[in-house]
C-alpha cells in the first residue's frame, strides 16, 4: 500500500520497547532550586517522511524573518531531505518580524516567545540565551519534552519525532548502545567493587520522553549459548539511587550491629534528622558500626555507586548534553552528540578541519541571531558524519578504561611532570565555595589547589608546551583534566629518537627529536570515524554489556594478514553474517571509502575530503619481492613456532608461532599500554552536591576522583574472552579504587581501602583491551614477551605475565613500621602523606610544589614526621605480645608475627579516625566474641598469600564458575602463614575476616608442620603461589604448598644464615650471612644456585625487589640498592645511608606515589626513614620501566621501638601468582591470567628447558619458500560472484554462512534482517567459461604458485 | 592508431560523438538512460543507508531498501570500470593501439555510465562503473519527488526515470551494451583484441545479476510484472532484432572487405578442422563451408513462436532464410532481408509482450526446448548456450508459479547440471553430448 507512511507503526514499536520504570519519584526543583514555569505545550506533528518544498517553506517562513541566514536550514547536506524549521524544532512558524534584530524591543521580544517554544526552567536554560547551558545535567529530565525539541529535536527524549520518520531503526540501535546505556562502566564498577555479582550486566541508563527512568529492553530476546557469549542483555534497568545501594564492601563500619551514639554517627539525608530511629538500636554494641537495622542505614553506602550518580567520570553521556565549561566538553545530547559538531580542541590531528575554529565551543554560524563569541553553540547548524575525534573525545576522555587518549598519544597528567609551570607559587588554602566551583567542572580533588582549577588557565595549558622540560600537553582538557604527551623512551626511562638514538634530558630540540607515541593512524591522519563506521557508532540494536563485543571492526578487515589480503568485510563480534561489505561505503563526495587502485589499498578520510592514504598490507610486508617488505614484519609473523627462530615463506601455516586466530594483531603492534594503577575516592559527607541523573537533586556526600599513579610503561598479557576466541591479548590494569570516606564530623571512618570484588577477587581490576597504540617501528618484540638472550628481562617477563614487579605498590596515608628487643615490642603507623589531595608523600617533590608552605614546615622541622598538631594523628602505637618480625596489613587488619606472643591480627579499621581514642585494637568488642590471637612459641615472620583484599569464599557456585566464567581460588588463599622458630610453618584460615559477619572471627591454626625439624630457626617466609621459600638455619626451604595442609618439601638449599627471601619470576633472591645470592628457580623442585652471583654485604637483611632493582637493609651501612636487571650477574649499584643517618636498616618497602618511586626503610632504632627514589628533579627519566634510583632522604620518624620490619605496600599489578593462581579480578566474561603451563609456554621447550631468542634479525634463521609455495590464498573479492561455469556457489567465499550468524539478527531494529532473494540467486547461471579477467579488487602477483 | 582499430571502429566513435541525447529524444521514442539529456547525480546520491544503501533489506519497506549494496557488493555492473584497469583490459587496449582501456570512450560506453562530462552531478564518479543511472536514467528531474515518497511509478519514469521493470524496455536497454546498439558496438577486432566473447540471456542476466529487488505483492501494484518465460521470451526476440539491425547496418556488417565477424558464430571458424560436425539446418537453408550469421536466439524463438502463433515461426524461418541465403550474395541484399527479419522480431517481441505465458505455455517451451534439441538439434554452441540458459529460466518460472515442488524443482535443477556441462567450455562444444544431457534432463521432468 504506498500511501501509507511507516511512521506510525515505526513509533509504535519504538515506544513500546521503552517499558516506562517509575522507580523513583521526580524532583519538583530543578538544580538552583528554580520553580518550573506553568506553561501549556502543543506537541509538533512528527518531522514529515515527505512533503513538498512549498510545504516546508511554510513551515519556515516565519522564523527565517529573523534567522535570515541559516547555514544548512534542513541539516540535512543532501538536498533531497525537505524540511522546514518546525518539523524539527516545534514552534510557530506564522509568526514574522519585519524589523531589524533589537532584541530588547518589547514587540520583538513578544514576536520572538510567541514563535519560540518557552522551557519551563528559563533561569536555568539563560534564556533567551540559545547557548547550552553550563553542566545542564537532568535538567533534560525535568524541562518539557517540547522545549527540548525545540533547543534540541535530536535528543533522545524526542528524537523519535524528530528524526524517526527516516532514522527509527538508527534511533532504536543508538539507544541500545553502549554509548547510551553505560551498562558496561556500571555493570563492570559494580562487579569489580562487589556491589553486583552479575558479569552479565543488568543496569544501563535510558529515560521516557518526558525524562524518567527507563527499562530498556532488548527488541526480542531468547537467551542462547550465542547470546550469553556475546554478552547480549535482554534487558538493562535504571540504576537505584546511590542512598538505598548498601555498601559491598567488607569495611568494619560496615558490619552488622552497632549502638547509636547520635553525635558519633548522626544519619544524614534520610527522614529521620533527630535520628529517634536510631535511639532504637541496643546499646552494648560498638559505636562506629552501621546500624543494627543492616547494610544501607546511616548513609553509608557504596561508594562507586555515588560515583557513577555524583562524581563526573565518563559522564554525562548520550542522554545529557556535555558540561560545555572547558575545551573539550562543549557537547549537545542524543544524535547531536556526535553527528553536530562543536569547537573542542585547536590541535588538527584531533579534530582536522575543525582545529580552525578554536576549542572553546563558539559558532561560526551564518544566522545573525547566533552570537560568534559565546561559548556552547555548534560550529555550524548541520549534521555531519565527517565527526572529528575531538567530538568523540568529550566523552572518551577517561584516560585508563577508554582508550582514545592513548589513541593521541596521551595518558592523564600525574601532578608530578613539570610541576613548576602547573602548581602556583604560593599555596593555594581555598574555600569550600572555591573548591565547589572547580570540583563541580574537575572532580580531581587536586585541581582546586593547581593553576588548572582556573579555566583560563586551564585552556592555555598546551601554549605552554615549548617551555616544558619533562612532558608536553594535549589541547584538550574534557573534564578540566590535562593530559601528558607519551614519548618513546629505553627501559631506563632516555628519551629515544625514531632511530632509536638516546636524546639528552637537557636538549632543547628535544621535543622536535622524541617521538610521540601516537597511534600510526593518528599519523596518517585517521580520525575515529575512519575505523569505526556507522555500526561501531550507533550499535547493532542488541543490548550489548562489553565494548569489545559490540564492535564489528577488526585489523585485518583493512590490513589482512600474513597470509590473505584483506577482505574489507568486517569480522569482528559484532559483525553481521558474512561482515559489512566496506567496498560500499561512500564519502560525501560521492567517491568510495576504500578502492583498490592498481594493487593499493586506497582508504579515503571520512572528514577531510582532501585526505587519502595507502593502507598497510600485512602479506604485503612479508613478501620479500614486495617493496613494503618490512624483515622485522616478517620474522615477527612468519615465526616458526618450537625454540629455534626460524621463520620466513618457508614456515608452514600450521607451524607459525604468531597465528592471527590466537593472538590479537596489536598484542605486538601496540607501542604502550596505558596503566592506571588506581583511583583515591574519598567520600565526604558534609558535602552537598547534585545528582548528575535520574531526576537530579541534591543530596550530601561527594568523593574526588584521584587518579593516583597512571604510568605508560607497563606490558602485560593474558587471555581475552570467549567472545574473542580467547586469544592473548594486551592486559591493562583498569582503574581499581580505593576508598576513604569521611563522615559528617569530619572523622575518616575507613581510609584508602580497596574493595573486593565480587567474584572475591582483589578489586585491583585487570582488563584486555585494545590501547589504539598502533605504531610501525615502535613495537612489541621478542624480548617483551620471552626470555632474553642476554637474560636481562627477568622483570619484564613478572609483568607481562601480570605476577607484578613490587615497583608501582601503594603505600598511603599511612606508613607500618614494627619490631622490638628483648621480648616486647609493636608496631606503629605512621602518617607519610597528606591526607588532601593530592595526596603527596610529606617531603616529597610533589609536597614542594603542591603544599609549598607544607613543604617550608616540614623543612624547618628538620624534615620529621610529626604536624605538630595532635600528636597521635602522625603516627599510632600499638603494643604486641612480643618483638614484631613481620607484619602485613589488608584490608582493615593488621597480621602481625609478634615472637613470643605468636600470630595476632590488629583491628586498625580507625587508624585514622579522630573520633577514636584507641585506634588500633585486638578487637572491635569483647574478646568473648573475637579472638584473632594464635598462640605459638616464637612467631617470627609471616605472610599472606596477596596483600590485595580478598574473599575467597565468595567465588563459589554455579555464578561464578558458569555464568561469570570465574577461575576457583587457588587453597592458600584461605589463608594466613606463620613461621615460627620453633614450630615450624603455622597456617591459620582468615577467611572470616572478609565475610562481613563480626561474630565469627575467632582465628585458629589449621596447620603446624615442621617436619623433621627442617624449619628450626625459621625466620621468613616468602609466598610465590604454590611455592613457599622459608629462610631458615637449615637454609632456604622450598616448600610445595599445592595443598596448603599437606606441605611436601621440594628442595633445601644450604645458605649459611639465611635471612630473608624474595622472588621475581626465576629467580629467588636470598639473602644469608655473606650478601645476596641468587637461585634459578624456573622449576622450584629443582632450584640452582647460580654461581657466582653473588653481591658481598656484611649485614644483609630483608629486602624489596622492585623491577631491576633489589633493595637490601644492609643493617649500619643503609640500604644496599642491586642492580639486578641481569639476575645472574647481580651488582652494587649504590650503597645509602642518608649521609650517615641510616644506620640500622632492617627492612625497605618500595612503593609508587604518583610519577615518584620511594622507599621506606625500617632503620632500627632511628625508626622510620622515608626516601625518595626519583622525581622530576633527581632523575629526567623517571617515566622509565625501571629508572635508576637517586635516593634522597625526605623524611624521618623516631619509634617507640627499635623497628625491623615494614609493611609492603599494595601490589596493584600483580593479577596473578607464580603459579597461576589468580588474585585480582579481571573484566570481560571469562578472561584471565595465563595460567601456569600457559605462561611456560613462552619460554620452555617441550623438555621444560628456557629457551631465550634475541631481537636481532638473523638471516641464518631465514626459511625461504619450498618448492611448493605455501600461498595459495586466492585473490580478494576472487570467487565473491558467481563466475560463469562455476558450478558450486554454496562452497564459494563471499557467501553468507548461516553458521556465524549472530543472535538476534531476524529482529526488527537490528539492522540485520530477513534473507533477500538477492542473497540467494538459486541456481541460475551462464554456461560456458569465459575468459573474463574475474575483477578481483587486487590481483595477486604471480610468485611462482603451482597450480 | 585510428586505422589500426579499423574503420568500422573509428566510425562507430564518431557515431558516438555525433549521436547526441537531443537526437534521441527528438526521435520520440522513450530513450535508454544513458541517451537522455538529464544529469546524472551518481551512485552516492541513492546509497544512503536510510534510501537504498541499507545493508540489509528491511522488513517494512515497499522496496528492499539494500539495493545500492547488492550492486556495489555482488552485481558485476559495479566493477565494470576496475575491469578496465585490469591487465587484460591494458592489453586489450594496447592490442588497439588505445592509450589505456579506462579513458577510453569505446570502453567507457558500456564499462560505466560515460554521460558526458556536463551531464554529470558533483557527486559522479565514472570509476562507478555501471552505476544506478547507467539503467534508471539520470536523476536530475525525478531524484526529489522520487525521494518525497509521494510521486507515483509513472510520474518517476515520466520524470526521467527509467521502466525497466518493462521488459521490452529492460531487453532494449540491456542489449545497448550486452549485444550493442549503432553508438556501441564490440567488434571482431575488438574480440581479436582480446576481449571476451559475448553472452546474454534477459532473465538469467536479470537473476544472476543479482536483482535487487522482490517481486510481492506491493511490488505487483506498482509495477508490471512478468514471469520468468515472457522475459525470456522478449529477451530472445530483442535479440534477434538487434541482430539483425547490426547486420542490415551498413556501418556494423562489414570491416574492409571482410563481413565483421562479430555478427557470425563464433565456432563457425573457431573449431578445429578436425571437428567434423556441420549438417544442414532448416532456419538457415545454406550450404558446408558458409560462415553462418550468429543465431542462438533463432532456435529458441522458433520454439516459441510455433506454440504461440504457427504463423509467426512460418515467418521467422523464411524471413531468417532469407537473410541467411543473401549473405552469400550480396551486402545490399543481405542488409534488406535483414530489415525486413528485424521487423519479425519486434513483431514476435510485440506478440510475446501482449501475451501472459501462462503454466500451458510455460509446459509447452519446457517440452519445445527440449524437443528441439532432443536428436542432436543444438548443433552450434550458440543455441545449447540458449537452450540452457532457457531451461533455468523456465525452471525458475514453474518452481515460483507453483507447478513444480521444491523436491522437484532440485530434481530438475540437478539434472541441468548435465546440460550446463555440456556447454561449459565453447571450444569443447559437442552436439551429441548436448543431447544426451537433454536426454537425461527430460527424464527428470515429473508428469505435470
Amino acid at each position: 500500500m504506498t500511501g501509507t507512511s511507516p511512521l506510525p507503526r515505526l513509533l509504535r514499536s519504538g515506544l513500546l520497547a521503552l517499558g516506562l520504570a517509575a522507580l523513583l519519584p521526580m524532583a519538583a526543583l530543578a538544580s538552583g532550586g528554580e520553580k518550573p514555569v506553568e506553561r501549556t505545550y502543543v506537541a509538533a506533528p512528527p518531522a514529515p517522511y515527505s512533503q513538498t518544498k512549498e510545504e516546508a517553506d511554510a513551515k519556515s517562513a516565519g522564523c527565517m524573518s529573523c534567522h535570515t541566514a541559516v547555514d544548512n536550514p534542513s541539516m540535512h547536506k543532501a538536498s533531497s531531505v525537505v524540511l522546514g524549521c518546525v518539523d524539527c524544532h516545534g514552534g510557530d512558524a506564522s509568526v514574522r518580524w519585519g524589523g531589524t534584530h533589537t532584541p530588547k524591543e518589547a514587540a520583538y521580544v513578544a514576536a520572538r516567545d510567541k514563535a519560540h517554544v518557552l522551557p519551563r526552567y528559563p533561569e536555568t536554560w539563560n534564556w533567551p540565551s540559545s547557548a547550552n547551558p553550563v553542566r545542564s545535567y537532568t535538567l533534560l529530565n525535568k524541562e518539557a519534552p517540547e522545549y527540548i525539541r525545540f533547543v534540541n529535536p535530536s535528543d533522545y527524549r524526542v528524537a523519535r519525532e524528530a528524526c524517526g520518520s527516516c532514522h527509527m531503526p538508527i534511533i532504536n540501535a543508538a539507544e541500545r548502545s553502549l554509548m547510551a546505556t553505560n551498562a558496561m562502566f556500571w555493570g563492570i564498577a559494580t562487579y569489580n567493587n562487589g556491589i553486583l555479582p552479575f558479569k552479565n550486566f543488568i543496569l544501563g541508563e535510558a529515560y521516557t520522553r518526558d525524562g524518567k527512568p527507563a527499562v530498556l529492553k532488548s527488541p526480542v530476546f531468547k537467551e542462547t549459548a550465542e547470546t550469553k557469549r556475546h554478552g547480549l542483555l535482554a534487558q538493562v534497568v535504571p540504576m537505584p539511587n546511590w542512598e538505598v545501594i548498601p555498601p559491598a564492601d567488607v569495611f568494619r563500619v560496615f558490619e552488622r550491629g552497632g549502638r547509636n551514639i547520635i553525635h558519633l554517627f548522626p544519619e544524614i539525608g534520610n527522614p529521620n534528622s533527630v535520628g529517634n530511629i536510631q535511639r532504637l538500636d541496643e546499646p552494648g554494641r560498638p559505636d562506629i558500626r552501621q546500624s543494627n537495622r543492616g547494610p544501607g542505614t546511616g548513609l553509608r553506602i557504596a561508594v562507586p555507586a555515588l560515583n557513577i550518580h555524583k562524581t563526573r567520570l565518563n559522564d554525562p553521556l548520550m542522554w545529557f548534553m556535555g558540561t560545555n565549561d572547558q575545551p573539550g566538553d562543549y557537547r549537545t545530547s542524543g544524535c547531536g552528540s556526535c553527528h553536530v559538531v562543536y569547537a573542542n580542541d585547536r590541535d588538527p590531528r584531533h579534530s582536522a578541519q575543525f582545529a580552525q575554529y578554536g576549542h572553546l565551543g563558539t559558532s561560526q554560524q551564518i544566522d545573525p541571531t547566533i552570537p560568534k563569541d559565546e561559548s556552547g553553540h555548534p560550529v555550524k547548524h548541520g549534521f555531519t558524519s565527517q565527526i572529528p575525534t575531538s567530538q568523540c573525545m568529550v566523552c572518551h576522555m577517561h584516560q585508563p578504561n577508554l582508550f582514545m587518549n592513548t589513541y593521541l598519544g596521551y595518558t592523564m597528567w600525574d601532578y608530578e611532570s613539570d610541576a613548576p609551570s602547573m602548581w602556583p607559587e604560593k599555596q593555594k588554602y581555598p574555600t569550600h565555595d572555591e573548591m565547589r566551583e572547580v570540583l563541580d567542572r574537575n572532580p580531581e580533588g587536586a585541581a582546586p589547589l593547581g593553576k588548572w582549577g582556573d579555566v583560563e588557565f586551564l585552556k592555555n595549558v598546551s601554549d605552554l608546551n615549548p617551555t616544558l622540560k619533562d612532558t608536553q600537553f594535549a589541547d584538550y582538557h574534557g573534564h578540566g583534566w590535562n593530559f601528558r604527551a607519551v614519548h618513546k623512551r629505553d627501559r631506563k626511562g632516555n628519551l629515544l629518537d625514531k632511530d632509536g638514538k638516546v636524546i639528552a634530558a637537557d636538549d632543547p630540540e628535544k621535543w622536535k627529536k622524541a617521538v610521540h607515541m601516537s597511534s600510526v593512524h593518528v599519523d596518517v591522519g585517521m580520525q575515529c570515524v575512519d575505523c569505526h563506521f556507522s555500526q561501531d557508532g550507533h550499535g547493532n540494536g542488541m543490548l550489548h554489556s562489553e565494548v569489545s563485543s559490540a564492535i564489528e571492526i577488526t585489523c585485518k578487515d583493512c590490513h589482512g594478514t600474513a597470509k590473505a589480503y584483506p577482505s574489507l568485510k568486517t569480522t569482528g563480534p559484532a559483525a553481521r553474517p558474512g561482515g559489512w561489505d566496506l567496498t560500499s561505503i561512500r564519502n560525501d563526495d560521492g567517491r568510495k571509502r576504500f578502492e583498490w587502485i592498481e594493487g593499493k589499498l586506497i582508504q579515503r578520510s571520512a572528514v577531510d575530503p582532501n585526505l587519502q592514504w595507502e593502507m598497510s598490507l600485512v602479506k604485503d610486508t612479508v613478501d620479500p619481492a614486495s617493496p613494503q617488505y618490512n624483515e622485522k614484519a616478517a620474522r615477527a609473523k612468519l615465526m616458526s613456532k618450537g625454540t629455534r627462530m626460524q621463520w620466513g615463506p618457508g614456515i608452514e601455516e600450521a607451524s607459525l608461532a604468531h597465528k592471527d586466530e590466537e593472538m590479537a594483531c596489536f598484542t605486538c603492534h601496540l607501542s604502550w599500554t596505558t596503566s592506571c594503577g588506581g583511583c583515591h575516592l574519598p567520600i565526604e559527607a558534609n558535602w552537598k552536591t547534585e545528582v548528575h541523573r535520574y531526576e537530579g537533586g541534591e543530596t550530601r556526600n561527594y568523593a574526588t576522583y584521584n587518579p593516583q599513579v597512571a604510568r605508560d610503561d607497563m606490558f602485560q598479557l593474558g587471555k581475552h574472552s570467549p567472545d574473542k576466541n580467547g586469544q592473548i591479548a594486551p592486559i591493562a590494569s583498569r582503574s581499581a579504587l580505593v576508598l576513604s570516606s569521611t563522615n559528617i564530623n569530619r572523622e575518616r571512618i575507613y581510609i584508602q581501602q580497596p574493595p573486593i570484588a565480587a567474584s572475591g577477587f582483589s578489586s585491583q581490576a585487570f582488563a584486555p583491551h585494545f590501547p589504539h597504540t598502533e605504531r610501525k617501528t615502535e613495537t612489541k618484540t621478542c624480548t617483551d614477551c620471552h626470555l632474553s638472550e642476554k637474560d636481562d628481562n627477568n622483570a619484564i617477563m613478572a609483568q607481562l605475565f601480570l605476577q607484578g614487579t613490587k615497583f608501582v605498590d601503594f603505600v598511603g596515608f599511612k606508613a607500618y613500621v614494627g619490631g622490638g628487643s628483648d621480648g616486647s615490642g609493636g608496631f606503629e603507623a605512621i602518617r607519610v602523606t597528606e591526607w588532601s589531595e593530592p595526596q603527596a608523600v610529606v617531603g616529597s617533590y610533589l609536597h614542594r610544589y603542591a603544599y609549598p608552605d607544607f613543604y617550608k614546615q616540614h623543612l624547618d622541622r628538620g624534615r620529621e614526621l610529626r604536624t605538630g598538631g595532635i600528636p597521635d594523628i602522625d603516627a599510632v602505637e600499638q603494643g604486641a605480645g612480643g618483638v614484631v618480625g613481620c607484619l602485613q596489613h589488608r584490608g582493615e587488619y593488621m597480621f602481625v608475627a609478634e615472637g613470643t606472643g605468636g600470630f595476632r591480627v590488629y583491628d586498625i579499621a580507625s587508624v585514622a579516625n579522630k573520633g577514636i581514642s584507641d585506634r588500633i585494637i585486638t578487637a572491635p568488642f569483647s574478646a568473648l566474641g573475637h579472638d584473632t590471637h594464635v598462640p605459638s612459641k616464637n612467631a617470627t615472620c609471616m605472610a599472606l598469600p596477596t596483600n590485595q583484599p580478598i574473599a575467597p569464599t565468595r567465588n563459589q557456585g554455579d555464578l561464578m564458575r558458569v555464568e561469570n566464567q570465574e577461575q576457583p581460588f587457588h587453597p592458600i588463599y584461605h589463608y594466613a602463614f606463620v613461621t615460627d622458630a620453633e614450630e615450624g610453618l603455622i597456617a591459620v584460615n582468615v577467611d572470616t575476616l572478609a565475610d562481613g559477619e563480626p561474630r565469627n572471627n575467632f582465628l585458629e591454626r589449621a596447620l603446624t608442620w615442621n617436619e623433621g625439624g627442617i624449619l628450626k630457626g625459621a625466620r621468613h617466609i616468602t609466598i610465590a603461589g604454590g611455592i613457599f621459600y622459608i629462610a631458615a638455619d637449615a637454609g632456604v626451604v622450598v616448600l610445595d604448598m599445592a595443598d596448603p595442609l599437606k606441605p611436601v618439601v621440594l628442595a633445601t638449599l644450604p645458605f649459611k644464615g639465611a635471612q630473608a627471601t624474595a622472588v621475581q619470576f626465576r629467580y629467588l633472591f636470598v639473602t644469608d650471612a655473606e650478601g645476596l645470592k641468587v637461585v634459578d628457580v624456573t622449576h622450584p623442585s629443582e632450584p640452582k644456585t647460580v654461581d657466582g652471583a653473588a653481591v658481598p654485604l656484611r649485614h644483609a637483611g630483608k629486602m624489596h625487589l622492585a623491577r631491576t632493582f633489589a633493595y637490601v637493609a644492609n643493617g649500619p651501612e643503609g640500604l644496599a640498592i642491586i642492580d639486578v636487571e641481569k639476575p645472574r650477574a647481580p651488582r652494587l649499584y649504590q650503597m645509602f645511608d642518608g649521609g650517615g643517618k641510616i644506620t640500622d636498616a632492617r627492612d625497605v618497602a618500595v612503593a609508587s606515589t604518583n610519577a615518584s618511586l620511594f622507599a621506606y626503610v625500617a632503620d632500627g632504632r632511628n625508626g622510620l626513614k622515608v626516601l625518595q627514589l626519583t622525581s622530576p628533579s633527581s632523575q629526567p627519566n623517571f617515566y622509565g620501566f625501571s629508572p635508576d634510583p637517586k635516593p634522597e632522604l625526605i623524611a624521618w620518624r623516631g619509634t617507640r621501638w627499635p623497628v625491623q620490619s615494614v609493611a609492603k605496600g599494595l601490589e596493584r599489578d600483580r593479577a596473578v601468582d607464580e603459579t597461576g593462581g589468580q588474585i585480582a579480578v579481571l573484566g570481560r566474561k571469562g578472561s584471565r591470567p595465563f595460567t601456569l603451563p600457559e605462561m611456560q609456554k613462552f619460554y620452555l621447550d617441550a623438555d621444560g628447558k628456557p629457551w631465550a631468542v634475541t631481537d636481532e634479525v638473523r638471516q641464518a634463521d631465514f626459511r625461504p619458500a619450498g618448492p611448493r609455495k605455501l600461498d595459495l590464498a586466492p585473490a580478494p573479492g576472487a570467487g565473491t560472484r558467481r563466475a560463469p561455469g562455476e558450478v558450486a556457489p554454496a562452497d564459494q567465499p563471499g557467501q553468507r554462512p548461516d553458521a556465524v550468524k549472530p543472535p538476534g539478527c531476524e529482529y526488527p531494529g537490528t539492522g540485520c534482517r530477513d534473507r533477500s532473494p538477492a542473497d540467494e540467486p538459486g541456481s541460475r547461471r551462464i554456461p560456458g567459461a569465459q575468459t573474463v579477467n574475474a575483477p578481483g579488487p587486487k590481483p595477486v602477483p604471480a610468485a611462482g604458485g603451482a597450480e | 592508431m585510428v586505422e589500426r582499430i579499423g574503420r568500422g571502429l573509428a566510425a562507430l566513435m564518431l557515431a558516438g560523438l555525433l549521436a547526441t541525447p537531443a537526437m534521441a529524444q527528438q526521435a520520440g521514442q522513450e530513450t535508454t538512460p544513458q541517451q537522455a539529456a538529464d544529469v546524472h547525480l551518481g551512485v552516492a546520491s541513492c546509497a544512503g543507508s536510510t534510501c537504498h544503501g541499507a545493508v540489509e533489506p528491511w522488513r517494512d519497506s515497499t522496496v528492499l531498501q539494500n539495493e545500492y549494496t547488492t550492486w556495489q557488493s555482488k552485481d558485476s555492473h559495479a566493477e565494470a570500470y576496475q575491469t578496465l584497469l585490469s591487465a587484460e583490459s591494458k592489453r586489450i587496449a594496447k592490442n588497439l593501439g588505445l592509450p589505456n582501456a579506462h579513458e577510453a570512450k569505446v570502453c567507457l560506453d558500456c564499462h560505466a555510465d560515460n554521460v558526458p562530462v556536463a551531464q554529470r552531478g558533483p557527486q559522479f564518479q565514472i570509476s562507478d562503473g555501471v552505476g544506478c543511472e547507467a539503467c534508471h536514467g539520470g536523476g536530475e528531474r525525478w531524484l526529489g519527488i522520487h525521494v518525497s515518497g509521494r510521486a507515483t511509478h509513472a510520474q518517476n519514469v515520466a520524470a526521467g526515470m527509467f521502466p525497466t521493470e518493462e521488459p521490452v524496455k529492460r531487453a532494449e536497454m540491456c542489449m545497448n551494451c550486452h549485444f550493442g546498439d549503432e553508438t556501441r558496438f564490440v567488434t571482431h577486432r575488438i574480440m581479436g583484441a582480446g576481449h571476451p566473447r559475448m553472452s546474454f540471456e534477459l532473465d538469467t542476466f536479470t537473476a544472476i545479476q543479482p536483482a535487487h529487488y522482490r517481486i510481492d505483492d506491493d511490488y505487483r501494484k506498482r509495477k508490471v510484472v512478468a514471469n520468468g518465460v515472457k522475459t525470456w521470451a522478449i529477451g530472445q526476440a530483442i535479440a534477434y532484432t538487434r541482430l539483425m539491425e547490426a547486420v542490415a547496418d551498413p556501418k556494423r556488417n562489414h570491416d574492409g572487405i571482410f563481413p565483421e565477424f562479430v555478427l557470425y558464430d563464433c565456432q563457425a571458424c573457431h573449431t578445429p578442422t578436425s571437428n567434423v560436425a556441420w549438417a544442414p539446418r532448416e532456419s538457415e537453408g545454406i550450404g558446408p563451408g558458409v560462415i553462418r550469421i550468429h543465431d542462438g536466439n533463432t532456435m529458441m524463438l522458433r520454439v516459441l513462436a510455433r506454440h504461440v502463433n504457427p504463423a509467426l515461426e512460418k515467418e521467422l524461418v523464411e524471413k531468417t532464410r532469407a537473410v541467411h541465403a543473401a549473405s552469400v550474395k550480396d551486402r545490399a541484399q543481405m542488409e534488406a532481408a535483414a530489415k525486413v527479419a528485424a521487423q519479425v522480431g519486434d513483431k514476435m517481441a510485440a506478440a510475446f509482450a501482449a501475451r501472459e505465458f501462462d503454466q500451458g505455455d510455460v509446459r509447452a517451451m519446457l517440452t519445445g526446448v527440449v524437443a528441439a534439441g532432443i536428436d542432436g538439434g543444438y548443433l552450434d554452441y550458440a543455441s545449447a548456450e540458449q537452450a540452457t540458459m532457457a531451461l533455468g529460466a523456465i525452471l525458475d518460472t514453474m518452481r515460483k508459479s507453483d507447478m513444480v515442488d521444491a523436491a522437484q524443482h532440485k530434481t530438475m535443477t540437478a539434472a541441468l547440471e548435465a546440460c550446463y556441462s555440456a556447454v561449459a567450455k565453447d571450444g569443447e562444444y559437442k552436439p551429441q553430448t548436448f543431447a544426451q544431457a537433454l536426454q537425461s534432463f527430460r527424464a527428470s521432468i515429473p508428469a505435470l
